[in-house]
C-alpha cells in the first residue's frame, strides 16, 4: 500500500524541470546528455547550436537542453537561461588549463538576472582521464564555495558511465524540495 | 618548452588571429582534413598544429585534452601564438610525422567513413596520435608513404605520382641522417608530439638539423596531396613561402620532382582539377563573406514562424560574422509557450548559394514554432554547397507547431520530415528541430533534388538521420 501510494504520489507530483547543460567546449555536455537519455556512450560532434532531450528520472521529468560551449556561441547561453530550474555544469577535469575559464564562464552565467537561483550540479567529468583533477581541486578552482545557489559537485565518467547517477539522485531531491517555480506558460 | 597560452584573447587578438588563420586554411597543405579526405576542415588541433574536418574534431575530443586540444577556426577566439604555432605545422608536416609509418594495407578512413564516423575512422584517430603507431621515429627519415598508406584522394593516381617522394627522398639523405647536435636528447618527433612551443622557432631550422630540418624534406605525402588536389603551381608558392618563413631552410623547390612523362600527364590532369578547385577556394575564402544577406535571409524565414518574440541576433552582429554565417544568421528567442528558447540555425548556405545563384530553394531560417533546434554544422553544408547545383536545402528548424505553415513554406522539402519532428507527448514542447543541412547539398551533388534532411535534433523516434552532422546528429 505504501508502494502503490508512494508511486501515486510521484506520479501526480512528477515535476517538469528545465535543465541546462552547459560547460567549456569539450567538456562532454552532448555525451552526458546521451548517456543519460540512451544509455550509450555516442560518438560525437562539437554541438553547433543545442541538443534537446527530455529525460525521466525519479520524479522529474527533465526538459535537457545542451548548448554548444565553443568561445564565441556562449554568448547563446543566455537565451537558455529563463525558467531554469537546475544548471549542470560540466567541467572538463583534466583540461587544466582552462579550469579557470570555466570558473568565470559559471559565475558570470549564475550573475544573469534570467538565471533564477537555479539549483547548481557541477560533474568534474573526465575522471578516467589519468591528469584528472579531483573533485575538491575543481571545486575550490571553480569557487563554488563563493555561490549563493545550492551546488554540489559530483566526479564523473561519462565514459564510463560513471556518477552521473549519483548527480542526478542528488538533482532530484534538491528539485523535489522546492517549491514550484512558475515559467512560462508551458511547463 | 613554451606553453600555448590559455588566457583569452581580446578581441583585437582574435580579429588578428582569425584573419591569419583565414589565410592558413587556404593553404594547400591546409586544404584536406588530416585525418580524412574531407575538403576543407575548420576546426584544429592547436597543440597538433592541424587542421581537421568537424568529424574528425569530434573523435579528436574524445582523446582528451593532453592528447589534442580542439578549437574552431568560426567558433572560438583564437590567440596569435595558436596561429603562429598552425602556421609552424600545418596538416603535410604534421603528417609526415605522425603519419610517417602507416603499414601497408592498413585500413585508412574514407571521406564516407568520417561523415559517418565509423570504427574505422576512430580507430585511425586513436591509433595516430594516441597509440603513436604511425610516428616518425627517431632518427627516420620522412619515408615515402606507401600507395595504400595514402588517403583516399591520393589513391587516385597513377604509380607515377608516386614516383616524387622516392626522389624527394633521395635528394636529402643527410639532412635525415644527421642528428641536431644540439638537441641529441629530444628526439625530433616529440618536438611535434608533445608540441607546445608555440611557433615556428626559426632558429632551430638555420642549422637545417633542428626540428624543421626534417621538414625541408617535403613529405612526400605532401607531393601527392598537392597533386591530388590539382595545386601543383600553389604548392610552388606556397612552398617559397614556407621557405621564407622558416628562414635558413633549404629551398623546398629542391625537393620538385623532376617531371617524368607520368607526371606531365598527371599536371594536365592537374590543371583540370585546378579549375574545379577554383571555387572552393573561394568559398574558403568568403567563407563567411555574404552573410549579412543571409542573415536577413534568416530572419525572414524565422519571421514566417510569427508573433513570437525573438531576438534576433546575428543578423545584426557586426563582429559575429562566422558565428553568423554558422548560425544561420539568427537567433530567434522564443519565450511564448513553454519558455523555451528556439535557436535556430538558418544554415550558412543562404549566404553561399546566394552567390552562385540559383535553382536552390532555400530556407534559410528556422520556423518558430515551439522551438526548434538549429541547423548547426552548416558549415559543411557550405562547402558542399558548391558543387551542387539545385540544392534543396533546408536550414533551420521547423516547428513542431505549425505544421500548417510548413508546406506553403518549403514545398518538396517536407514532406517526410514533419512526423519526425514532432514530439509526442511533449506539451507545448520541445521539439526538435532539424538541422540545417547540409548533406542535402551533397545529395543534390548526385542527384537533383532530393528533399534531404540534414539531421533532426531532439527527437524521439524521429526519423533516421542522415548521415549529416547534425547535432544531435553529434552522434549515430
Amino acid at each position: 500500500m505504501g508502494l502503490i501510494m508512494s508511486r501515486f504520489y510521484d506520479k501526480l507530483f512528477t515535476r517538469e524541470t528545465r535543465v541546462l547543460l552547459l560547460g567549456l567546449d569539450g567538456a562532454g555536455k552532448t555525451t552526458i546528455l546521451y548517456k543519460l537519455k540512451l544509455d550509450e556512450l555516442v560518438t560525437t560532434i562539437p554541438t553547433v547550436g543545442f541538443n534537446v532531450e527530455t529525460l525521466e528520472y525519479r520524479n522529474l521529468r527533465m526538459s535537457v537542453w545542451d548548448v554548444g560551449g565553443q568561445d564565441k556561441i556562449r554568448a547563446l547561453w543566455r537565451h537558455y537561461y529563463h525558467g531554469t530550474d537546475a544548471l549542470i555544469f560540466i567541467v572538463d577535469a583534466n583540461d587544466h588549463d582552462r579550469l579557470k575559464e570555466a570558473r568565470d564562464e559559471l559565475h558570470k552565467m549564475l550573475a544573469d538576472e534570467d538565471m533564477t537561483n537555479p539549483v547548481v550540479l557541477v560533474f568534474a567529468n573526465k575522471m578516467d582521464l589519468p591528469g584528472a583533477r579531483s573533485a575538491s581541486v575543481v571545486s575550490d578552482t571553480l569557487a563554488l564555495n563563493s555561490l549563493k545557489e545550492t551546488w554540489y559537485i559530483q566526479p564523473s565518467s561519462a565514459a564510463r558511465g560513471d556518477g552521473l547517477a549519483q548527480g542526478l539522485d542528488w538533482l532530484s531531491v534538491q528539485i523535489k524540495l522546492r517549491p514550484v517555480k512558475k515559467h512560462g506558460a508551458g511547463s | 618548452m613554451a606553453q600555448l597560452t590559455t588566457a583569452k584573447a581580446g578581441a583585437d587578438e582574435a580579429n588578428k588571429a582569425f584573419k591569419r588563420l583565414e589565410v592558413l586554411i587556404k593553404r594547400p597543405d591546409n586544404l584536406v582534413c588530416a585525418d580524412c579526405p574531407i575538403k576543407g576542415p575548420r576546426w584544429a588541433s592547436i597543440n597538433l598544429g592541424i587542421f581537421v574536418c568537424m568529424p574528425c574534431s569530434g573523435i579528436h575530443r574524445s582523446l582528451g585534452v593532453h592528447i589534442s586540444k580542439m578549437k574552431s577556426v568560426n567558433l572560438d577566439k583564437w590567440n596569435i601564438d595558436w596561429v603562429d604555432h598552425m602556421e609552424a605545422i600545418g596538416n603535410v608536416r604534421a603528417n609526415a610525422i605522425w603519419q610517417a609509418n602507416v603499414p601497408p594495407g592498413y585500413t585508412l578512413p574514407t571521406d564516407k567513413d568520417a561523415a559517418d564516423q565509423t570504427p574505422v575512422l576512430e580507430k585511425f584517430i586513436r591509433d595516430k596520435y594516441e597509440r603513436k603507431l604511425f610516428k616518425l621515429q627517431e632518427g627516420q627519415a620522412p619515408a615515402p608513404v606507401a600507395p595504400q598508406a595514402s588517403q583516399a584522394p591520393r589513391m587516385q593516381h597513377s604509380p607515377q605520382a608516386h614516383q616524387p617522394p622516392q626522389q624527394a627522398y633521395h635528394q636529402q639523405p643527410r639532412q635525415v641522417a644527421a642528428p641536431a647536435p644540439p638537441q641529441p636528447t629530444k628526439p625530433v618527433v616529440d618536438l611535434l608530439g608533445d608540441f607546445d612551443a608555440p611557433a615556428a622557432q626559426p632558429h632551430a631550422a638555420q642549422g637545417g638539423n633542428g626540428m624543421f630540418g626534417h621538414f625541408t624534406a617535403p613529405p612526400p605525402q605532401q607531393q601527392l596531396q598537392l597533386q591530388g588536389y590539382g595545386q601543383q603551381q600553389q604548392q610552388q608558392q606556397q612552398q617559397q613561402q614556407q621557405h621564407q618563413q622558416f628562414g635558413g631552410m633549404q629551398p623546398m623547390q629542391q625537393m620538385q620532382p623532376q617531371p617524368s612523362a607520368g607526371q606531365v600527364q598527371q599536371e594536365k590532369k592537374n590543371n583540370v582539377l585546378a579549375m574545379f578547385q577554383q571555387p572552393q577556394q573561394q568559398m574558403g575564402g568568403m567563407g563567411m563573406g555574404g552573410f549579412g544577406a543571409m542573415g536577413g535571409g534568416a530572419m525572414g524565414g524565422g519571421a514566417m514562424g510569427g508573433g513570437m518574440g525573438m531576438h534576433c541576433g546575428y543578423g545584426a552582429q557586426g563582429a559575429g560574422g562566422q558565428m553568423q554565417a554558422q548560425y544561420g544568421g539568427m537567433q530567434p528567442h522564443m519565450g511564448q509557450q513553454a519558455g523555451m528558447p528556439g535557436g535556430m540555425a538558418g544554415g550558412m548556405q543562404g549566404g553561399m548559394q546566394a552567390q552562385y545563384g540559383g535553382m536552390q530553394p532555400h530556407m534559410g531560417g528556422g520556423m518558430p514554432g515551439g522551438m526548434m533546434a538549429g541547423g548547426m554544422q552548416a558549415q559543411y553544408g557550405g562547402m558542399q554547397a558548391q558543387y551542387g547545383g539545385m540544392q534543396p536545402h533546408m536550414g533551420g528548424g521547423m516547428p513542431g507547431q505549425m505544421p500548417g505553415q510548413m508546406p506553403g513554406q518549403m514545398p518538396g522539402q517536407m514532406p517526410g520530415q514533419m512526423p519526425g519532428q514532432m514530439q509526442g507527448g511533449m506539451q507545448g514542447g520541445m521539439q526538435g528541430g532539424m538541422q540545417g543541412g547540409m548533406q542535402g547539398g551533397m545529395q543534390a551533388q548526385y542527384g537533383g533534388m532530393q528533399p534531404h534532411m540534414g539531421q533532426q535534433a531532439g527527437m524521439p523516434g524521429g526519423m533516421p538521420a542522415y548521415n549529416g552532422y547534425g547535432s544531435m546528429g553529434g552522434f549515430r
